[in-house]
Formats: structure tokens, C-alpha cells, sequence
């Protein structure tokens, strides 16, 4: 009896210490779904359906993390901040009818942690915003003005997807393949960019196969995005100085397959939408990875392919009021 | 005896020349004395026994066979069957051509159409432009007459038929009507019908205008004829319901002149003489009317016309001058009057400014002295000559005129009220701006995350003038995108004319000030306005806008409305700032105009003849 008992618990021994690891997303984890980034919401009856003029009045916003990447400052094992993560919103009113009056003080340094087991819904704030109302200029009774909030953060899509790589691109292997290369759908992955397919491809060089990734990118959510460059501020990037910008819809994307990276095409979307091409290079017989597997011996395997977007992402939500002439 | 001969020698020869023709047409062979007459052998016989009756009988039968032969000929060569005519939903279609048909079609929609419009409109075109309502229909139905299948045998008998009895009939109405009012007792409805005036059921009258022209289309061989006559019918039934019902009691005197018996007709008699005047003073200046109009319309096929949406007031007290229920004291001066006395309500609104009324009265009448065609005007005085009015007031004017100093036949008079005042009427444009590339590049959902509309729209206040914003032609789109490098603004400007409610009431007379309000970063380039430049800008207190007047703004006595537009500019510099750190600017155009308007209401007083006593 203790024989099986022994094999059982070497058995979950052997699957658990091969999963995961580190800062790497778990495969299949329910944090990773979902087309969500950052959302702002309005609480109900803040500010009141209609203000008066020449007063004043605040107003709520909720902002939250619903996708699974925290904009959090990021630190290595020694402490260091490696990235430094932070999100800032921008208010617009109409001069004609409103002043701002009060800023939330983390109105241009919002932190949230994304959904995880420490927080399974993710991280959420309200941030409190005055405005004072001027006196309707003429003779108009009851104006309406939208108060515009845009949001600006990074984010990052991350993606860990068992793909099959086959070098018998030919079938001219009789024994048996323990799987077949074919394209895969794909809905959210906790981010408002998507990877949405996946399309893989082996094809025979010289010595060795090159085996190719056609990736679909999508903008799911409700805003834009914009390139993310590390050695700028995010709010110089999110507030960048027109004509200079011309980084909206492009996005850095990272592709690892069997420890090796890939190389990928430029990534800008199209009408929210974008294909990209990620090759191994040339995997000859010779060639190991880090873990001196040779990869060339094998014929036909599978693994996994680690896909990562880093980008900005802006959206805006705004909240309409209705501005009540007081002497009527 | 001698006279016997003639008379019997005078019959005989009838009959020989009738006999002569009736050889050349077909006999019933059951006429045995006709062969026996034709013989010849036995006439002094036959005459004798036919005697004057037997004569008689035969030329009867002889003038029917005639005239059935004659009709069915008629019918043949004309190549249609009497039954088709008469009932034309048998699914026998008439033979029209296609060109025909086609023009059918087209003028049965413009029709609906200018009908259609009419209702809109308010019917506001109706009394001033009178000779325009008159001279349309009649074109229209001149276009029926001439385009439509007719046959000409009997299209201008039924044309004269239905025509003409339908504009007498429309002539006659009010005397009818006013027959009718009479027999109504107070108790069941009399007083709610008889307070209609005058004007009410010429509004009426005039509506139904256009059936003249379905008359002559119903007249006609058209395949269409059956849907006219359902709409022939349908209108006059939406048009007793909407005007009477609803409309009358918005327009000038609706309240005021009871329509009673002779006087009344006398009333509409003095509407309508007065405006048939104006209809042929204006045939007179046809040319020029259509070169106003045809002006207007090239005008505003290169020259922009700003259009707008008033704003709704939540009260029930809407902005601007109201001058309603004119009403005489008495509704007949007697000649031992020494006043006439009529009442005028007057309420007025406005938010901002002062509202200065200065309000005259005057009787207009035809002078006794048959050699004076003009009506006379003479001044009354109202007891609140000025009023003041701050904020809102309802008041209540009074009008006292001499009657001894009114010498006239009528026995009615024209009392007419007069108000001028300054008002002012608000224009606002909400608009977002953003860079032109960001605008391309950012999703499509744009105007959703901003929760702004796709075009921007123009708001203007309530009160005597409508005041557009938004060029009608090319609506200026939200956002609107600025290049940084050429920017190119959309145009700014602003169109004045009559507001609906006070079309038919007064006249604009003059433009004091406009102000417009632009954007602080944004300005009006030099002399790009037309018709006039303004003076240099000013800033508001918040420094947020600038402020470009312009005074003395000419006001054209034959346009329509006026317009006055400027070229804007944002100096390529000044794109970042305006555009904020969020890279999209909300920002509010707006425009002031300052102006003088007259509004006029009246009501007819009765002047009992000299012999009557109070």
C-alpha cells in the first residue's frame, strides 16, 4: 500500500514543481481573462442630476483595475524599481461654463494592483474632484457640459499558450505525432489588447525548420493606444507636445518560444487591429537552448509560446451636467 | 278660311322636306304611314287623317332617334366606354402615357409637400405673405390644367362646373358660418364657436386653397384620380382639426373679435380687400419680388445660412414680449360715446436686461369723405405709453381714442396696437476640438467617450428672433479637427430672422449690437466679415473669451433675414495650449444680439350706425 501512496505523491510532486514560477503568469489562471484594463466608473447621484450656477459642487470618480496587469511600480529582488508604473488622468471642462476648483491628490500618480489572488477582483480608488460652476453668461436657461476624464497607464497583455511544433512539415514521418499544428482562437487575456489567434507554421530551411507565429492583435477595449517608451515619463508620453506624436496604435511585443526569443514585425494596429509575424530563426540540429535541450532532435513536440505586449493605453469617459439658472 | 289654307299648305311642306331627308336614314319596317306617306299617293289623305298630333309624335321620335345616334357616334370617336368614366376603380386603368403619369406623380407630391410644409411652418406665411399664398396655388393649378389628360369636350364644362362654385362658395363662407353662429344658443357651445374671429376663418378659407387645385385635378382622365379624392378628403379634415383647434388661438385677435352676422362679413370683407391690394401691389413689383427671392436663393447657395434649435424653457413663462387679448370695452360704440376703449395683455420675460416697451395705439378706419381712398390712422394714447420691465411683468394696457374725431361709414373699426421694445436673443455652439492626426488615429467611438454629439448644434433663446449658429450647409463636425501646421477654422456667424411665434406679429427694426464670443486662443481675422467688421476685440473677466462687437448692423427691408459671418483663425502656436494637456478642448462659441422689434396686434370694434341709441 505504500508503494502507490509514494508514487502518487512523487507524481503531484513532479507536476506541481514544473508549473510556473517567478513573475510568469500561470497557463489558464482566471485572472487572465477578460478585455479590461483600467475603468472609471461614477458613483450614483455624485454630483446630483443638475447643479446651480455660480456654486460649486464635487464630483466622484471609481477608478478600477479589472485586468490582470498591475500598474504598480515594479521592483527587483534587491528592492530596486525596475519599472515604475503609474497611471495619470486628465480632466478637460469647458471654460465657458465650469472651473475646476479641487484635484484628487493621486490625480497623476494612480497605482492599482490588477486582479490576483491577493485581489481577486482588483485593486480600486475614488478620487474626489471640485468644480465650481460660473453664472450662465446670456440668457440661457439650463446648459449642459460634459466634464471629460482621460485616463492614461501602462499595461501589459500577457499570453502563456501551448502551440505544437511539427518538423515533419512534409509527413514523411510514419510514427505516430503527438500533436498537429493548427491555428488558435483566443478570447481576452485580462488586458484591453487581445491576442485573438494565433497561427503557427513550420518551414524548412538548409539544415533546419524555422517555425513562424502569425499573431492577431485586437483592441478590444474602449480606448487608444499608444507606444510605450521606458525612458520617458508617462505623463510626458500621455500629454506629449503635438505634431511630435506619432506613436498612437503601435505596441512593443515580446515572443519566447522554448526559451528563445523571437523575432517579431512592427506591431501597429489598423482600424484596432494588427498581424504580426514572429519567427524562431533557423533550429538546427546543433542548436540547444539554455537548458542544453537540443532542440533540433526533436520531430514533433509541443510547448509553450510566451507572448507579451507592453504599451500605454488612453480612454476617456466623460459625465455630463446640467447646469440650472438660479434666478428663473 | 284664307289663313287656314296657309297654315295647312305651310304644314304640308314641313312634312315633304322632312319626308326627303328620311329617305336617307333607316326605317322600322313597323311604320305603315311613313311607306304610305313616302308613296305619295295619298297625302292631302294623310294630312287629313294625321292630323297636328300624329305630326308631333313623329318629329318627337324623329329628334330621339337623332340624338341616340348622335352620342353613341361621340363616344366611339372618342374611343372611351361611358361605364370606364364613371366608375374608375373597375381595375380598368384609363390610357394616359408614361410622361403623363410621371408628371401626375410630381405634381400630386408637390402638392402634399408645399401643403405638408405649410403645417410646419406654422402656417406662418399665410396673412403676410398672402399674394405669395395666392399667386402658388394659382400657378399650381394653372400647372394642372395645362399638364393633365383632359378631354376638352368636357373637362372646361366640369372644370367651370366644380371650379368656380368652390371659390364662390369659399367667398360666401363666413356669411354662411356666420348664419349658422347666429342659431347656436349660448348654452350649447355658441359662445366657444362664436369667439373664432375673423381672421380664424380666413386661415381657414385660405388653407383649403389648394383643393382648387385637386378640383381640377379631380376633373381630369388621370389614373391617380382616386388617391387625390382620399386626399381631397383627408386634408380637409386635418385641416378643420389643426387650424381650427389648435392654431387659432395663437394667432393675432384670436381671441379678440366675436365674428357676428354682417359686421363680420364686413371685417373680412375690409382683410381681405386690404390684402388683395397688397397682392396686386405686389403683381405690380413682380420683377423685383422675384429678384428678391431669386436673390435670396442664389444667396444662400453661396453665402452660409446658420440655423439653430431654440432652447425649451422648463416654465410654463417663456422668454421674450407677448402682446395677446386685445379686446374693446364695449363691442359697439354708439354715437354718444365720447371714447373707444380697448385692452391689450402684455407680458414680457428676460433674464438679463431691462425691456423698455413703448406702445401706441391707433384706430384705422375708411374716412366718411368718399374722395379719400386711404384709411386714416389716428393716434390713441395708452395709459403705459413706456413700461419698464425688469426681470418679468404681466400688465395690462389700455388704449383710449377719441370717437368724436372718427367720421366713418363702416360699421366697424380697426384698433391696432403697437409695441417697440429692446430684447436681447442668445446664441450658443458647444464644440470639441482636437489635433486633426489624433482625431484620425483614435478610435472610432470618439464622440461616445466624450459623450458629445456627432455634429456640433446650435442653441439659441426664446424670444422674437431666431438667432443660427450652425452652418446649415456643411454642419461643423465634433470633434473638429485643427491642423497644427495650416490650421483651418470653420466659418463663425450668425443668422437673424423671425422666430416662428412672431412671424406674423411685428417686424425687426433694428440691429443694435451683436457680440460675439469667441474662444481665447481663437480669433477673427481682419476684415474677413461681411456685412460689416467688427471693432477691436476685448476679453471677458476670466480672460477665457474674447469679444468682438458689431454695431450698426444694417437691417435689409426685403431680406428675409440677415446674416453677418466671419473667417476664424488660431495662430499654429497657440494649438497646444488650446487643445490642453488631455489633447481635446471643449469650448463654447457664443453671440449676443442686441435689437429693436415692433410687435402689433389688433381688434375690431363695432360703430353702431348714427339713428342708434345705447
Amino acid at each position: 500500500m505504500k508503494l502507490p501512496l509514494l508514487l502518487g505523491i512523487a507524481i503531484v510532486l513532479l507536476i506541481t514543481s514544473c508549473t510556473g514560477g517567478g513573475d510568469t503568469p500561470k497557463k489558464d489562471d482566471p485572472y487572465h481573462k477578460g478585455t479590461d484594463g483600467l475603468v472609471m466608473t461614477f458613483p450614483p447621484n455624485v454630483p446630483p442630476s443638475s447643479v446651480y450656477e455660480d456654486d460649486t459642487f464635487n464630483l466622484l470618480l471609481r477608478i478600477e483595475n479589472k485586468g490582470a496587469f498591475s500598474v504598480t511600480p515594479k521592483k527587483d529582488e534587491s528592492g530596486n524599481i525596475v519599472s515604475d508604473d503609474y497611471g495619470v488622468l486628465l480632466i478637460t471642462t469647458n471654460p465657458f461654463y465650469l472651473t475646476p476648483t479641487y484635484i484628487d491628490a493621486n490625480q497623476m500618480s494612480i497605482n492599482l494592483y490588477g486582479k490576483s489572488p491577493a485581489y481577486p477582483n482588483g485593486d480600486g480608488d475614488v478620487q474626489d474632484y471640485g468644480f465650481y460652476v460660473k453664472k450662465i453668461t446670456g440668457e440661457r436657461e439650463s446648459p449642459e457640459t460634459p466634464i471629460l476624464f482621460t485616463i492614461c497607464y501602462p499595461y501589459q497583455t500577457e499570453l502563456i499558450q501551448d502551440v505544437c511544433i511539427d518538423r515533419d512539415y512534409y509527413n514523411t514521418d510514419a510514427r505516430k505525432k503527438v500533436c498537429k499544428m493548427q491555428d488558435i482562437s483566443l478570447q481576452g487575456q485580462g488586458a484591453p489588447v487581445v491576442i485573438t489567434q494565433i497561427k503557427p507554421r513550420a518551414l524548412k530551411r538548409d539544415n533546419g525548420i524555422v517555425v513562424e507565429f502569425l499573431i492577431t492583435i485586437e483592441n478590444k477595449g474602449k480606448g487608444n493606444v499608444i507606444t510605450k517608451d521606458p525612458s520617458k515619463l508617462i505623463e510626458s508620453q500621455c500629454t506629449a507636445i503635438k505634431p511630435e506624436r506619432d506613436d498612437w496604435n503601435t505596441l512593443k511585443i515580446d515572443a519566447e518560444l522554448m526559451g528563445r526569443k523571437l523575432t517579431c514585425t512592427r506591431t501597429e494596429l489598423i482600424e484596432n487591429k494588427a498581424e504580426v509575424k514572429c519567427t524562431t530563426g533557423d533550429i538546427d540540429d546543433r542548436v540547444t537552448n539554455d537548458a542544453g535541450v537540443v532542440l533540433g532532435q526533436a520531430r514533433n513536440f509541443a510547448s509553450m509560446l510566451y507572448i507579451t505586449l507592453d504599451y500605454l493605453y488612453q480612454e476617456s469617459t466623460s459625465k455630463t451636467i446640467k447646469i440650472e439658472r438660479f434666478s428663473t | 278660311m284664307a289663313d287656314e289654307k296657309e297654315e295647312t299648305k305651310s304644314r304640308i311642306d314641313g312634312i315633304l322636306s322632312k319626308l326627303k331627308k328620311d329617305q336617307s336614314t333607316p326605317k322600322s319596317p313597323s311604320e305603315p304611314e311613313d311607306k304610305d306617306i313616302a308613296s305619295g299617293k295619298k297625302i292631302g289623305q294623310a294630312v287629313k287623317d294625321a292630323g297636328d298630333a300624329a305630326v308631333q309624335k313623329e318629329q318627337e321620335q324623329y329628334r330621339r332617334q337623332v340624338r341616340e345616334a348622335g352620342d353613341a357616334a361621340v363616344q366611339q370617336k372618342r374611343g372611351i366606354k361611358t361605364k370606364d368614366y364613371i366608375m374608375p376603380r373597375q381595375g380598368r386603368e384609363r390610357p394616359q402615357t408614361k410622361n403623363l403619369r410621371f408628371l401626375d406623380f410630381a405634381l400630386f407630391f408637390i402638392i402634399i409637400a408645399i401643403q405638408y410644409w405649410d403645417y410646419r411652418a406654422d402656417f406662418g406665411r399665410t396673412p403676410q405673405l398672402l399674394a405669395m399664398f395666392f399667386a402658388m396655388y394659382t400657378f399650381i393649378a394653372a400647372i394642372a390644367t395645362a399638364v393633365l389628360k383632359h378631354d376638352d369636350e368636357e373637362y372646361w364644362p366640369a372644370f367651370l362646373k366644380h371650379y368656380w362654385p368652390a371659390a364662390l362658395f369659399a367667398t360666401l363662407w363666413p356669411r354662411i358660418l356666420g348664419f349658422l353662429f347666429s342659431l347656436v344658443p349660448q348654452g350649447l357651445g355658441g359662445t366657444i364657436v362664436g369667439s373664432f374671429s375673423l381672421l380664424d376663418i380666413l386661415f381657414v378659407i385660405t388653407t383649403l386653397l389648394p383643393v382648387f387645385a385637386f378640383m381640377v385635378y379631380r376633373n381630369s382622365k388621370s389614373f391617380f384620380v382616386p388617391y387625390v379624392k382620399f386626399w381631397y378628403g383627408f386634408w380637409i379634415f386635418v385641416t378643420l382639426i389643426f387650424i381650427v383647434s389648435g392654431q387659432i388661438q395663437h394667432i393675432p385677435g384670436g381671441t379678440g373679435v366675436v365674428f357676428q352676422g354682417s359686421n363680420g362679413v364686413q371685417e373680412y370683407s375690409d382683410f381681405l380687400k386690404e390684402n388683395f391690394r397688397v397682392f396686386f401691389s405686389n403683381l405690380a413689383g413682380f420683377p423685383s419680388v422675384v429678384n428678391v427671392r431669386i436673390n435670396d436663393s442664389i444667396n444662400r447657395l453661396y453665402e452660409p445660412y446658420f440655423t439653430g434649435t431654440v432652447e425649451d424653457n422648463k416654465h410654463d413663462l417663456q422668454l421674450g414680449v407677448y402682446l395677446e387679448n386685445v379686446k374693446p370695452l364695449q363691442d359697439t360704440i354708439y354715437p354718444t360715446d365720447d371714447k373707444i376703449v380697448v385692452y391689450a395683455d402684455v407680458k414680457a420675460k428676460s433674464f438679463t436686461d431691462e425691456i423698455v416697451m413703448k406702445n401706441t395705439c391707433f384706430a384705422i378706419f375708411k374716412p366718411e369723405d368718399p374722395s379719400i381712398k386711404e384709411y386714416a390712422r389716428l393716434q390713441g394714447e395708452v395709459d403705459l405709453d413706456t413700461l419698464r420691465i425688469h426681470d418679468y411683468e404681466s400688465n395690462q394696457l389700455v388704449c383710449t381714442i377719441d370717437r368724436q374725431r372718427i367720421q366713418t361709414k363702416d360699421p366697424s373699426i380697426k384698433i391696432e396696437f403697437r409695441s417697440s421694445f429692446n430684447f436681447i436673443t442668445w446664441g450658443y455652439m458647444d464644440m470639441a476640438f482636437m489635433e486633426r492626426q489624433d482625431l484620425f488615429l483614435r478610435k472610432k467611438n470618439i464622440n461616445s467617450q466624450l459623450g458629445i454629439p456627432t455634429t456640433a448644434k446650435a442653441i439659441y433663446t426664446v424670444g422674437p428672433l431666431v438667432l443660427g449658429m450652425a452652418d446649415s450647409l456643411n454642419l461643423p463636425p465634433n470633434p473638429t479637427g485643427i491642423d497644427t501646421v495650416n490650421p483651418q477654422l470653420p466659418l463663425f456667424g450668425v443668422t437673424l430672422e423671425a422666430a416662428p411665434e412672431y412671424f406674423r406679429r411685428g417686424q425687426l427694426t433694428k440691429i443694435d449690437k451683436l457680440v460675439f464670443h469667441v474662444p481665447r486662443y481663437m480669433y477673427l481675422k481682419d476684415n474677413s466679415c461681411n456685412p460689416i467688421n467688427p471693432s477691436a476685440p476685448e476679453q471677458t473677466e476670466d480672460g477665457n473669451f474674447n469679444l468682438y462687437t458689431f454695431t450698426n448692423v444694417p437691417v435689409h427691408e426685403a431680406s428675409l433675414r440677415e446674416t453677418v459671418r466671419c473667417r476664424l483663425g488660431i495662430y499654429p502656436r497657440d494649438i497646444n495650449d488650446f487643445l490642453g494637456p488631455g489633447g481635446i478642448a471643449l469650448t463654447s462659441f457664443a453671440v449676443e444680439a442686441e435689437y429693436e422689434y415692433e410687435l402689433t396686434n389688433f381688434a375690431f370694434v363695432k360703430i353702431a350706425p348714427p339713428e342708434a341709441t345705447t
